[in-house]
């Protein structure tokens, strides 16, 4: 799964290349996000705007990343298409992540 | 979809591989989009039908390829129905699904389970049912919602 990553300040922007993070790529995916929080990061912004599907598996690893954090730091996401909030506000997933339109109002909230 | 279209049916097989889903997945949000469904309604059903291939795949078959999965697609004026079957193990009977947590706790919110609670919320009916081996999941959507 390709996923980029840059670093603004102590913010780091983690960005899937892929339009899709479902149970095929959810462990890769938690993998690597747990990889860059036990590297010291601790704010991280994901940013979705290339992600047109998530399943149930992709969501749960997002909340894994979340809980990884351990409450040391905030995981909030950017980028959302309508469609993927549709899951997050089934699922009220909305109510745990704090969700901006742009990277660049994630970066100052942060 | 146009008033004059009769009920048809296509039934497509995968191979229990969690990377041959999203194949599925395409397939149905294909079928959604020649029935002139919004977006959103498309991307909800894509989800229920990957949702309950990835429980066939994880569940039934324990994630070990080599094994079919039956996927049955079948549209009339009225709504759409989806049927998921698989020849593994049986699902056990369980109770109404949900999804209770408290959002201001983390250690609350849940990384597994959601797919049945999904399917349940947007569905208008959902029926597992076993007959012989094969195991089915129907999931029946209504083109005119019942909310």
């Amino acid at each position: 799964m390709q996923i980029e990553s840059i670093k603004a300040g102590d913010v780091l922007i983690v960005k899937p290349a892929e339009k899709r993070i479902d149970a095929s790529v959810a462990t890769e995916f938690k993998g690597k996000m747990v990889d860059w929080i036990n590297e010291g990061n601790t704010k991280i912004i994901l940013n979705l705007a290339n992600v047109d599907f998530i399943d149930s598996s992709g969501l749960g690893a997002i909340v894994s990343s979340l809980k990884a954090l351990g409450g040391n730091g905030d995981l909030v996401i950017s980028g959302l298409q309508e469609t993927v909030m549709g899951l997050f506000r089934l699922t009220r997933m909305n109510k745990v992540f704090q969700i901006f339109s742009s990277e660049q109002e994630a970066i100052q909230a942060l | 979809m146009p008033e004059s279209m009769p009920q048809k049916e296509i039934t497509f097989l995968i191979d229990s591989n969690l990377d041959n889903v999203s194949l599925a997945g395409v397939a149905v949000r294909g079928i959604c989009s020649y029935l002139s469904l919004t977006e959103a309604d498309a991307y909800y059903l894509e989800l229920c039908v990957v949702e309950a291939v990835n429980n066939a795949i994880k569940h039934a078959y324990g994630s070990e390829a080599g094994h079919t999965v039956e996927i049955n697609i079948i549209y009339s004026k009225d709504g759409i129905t989806f049927e998921i079957s698989d020849w593994g193990e049986k699902m056990l009977p369980q109770g109404l699904p949900r999804l209770n947590f408290d959002a201001g706790n983390p250690v609350t919110i849940p990384e597994r389970g959601m797919g049945l609670f999904i399917i349940d919320s947007v569905m208008d009916k959902v029926i597992y049912s076993s007959e012989g081996a094969k195991n089915t999941l129907t999931m029946r959507k209504y083109f005119h919602y019942k909310k």
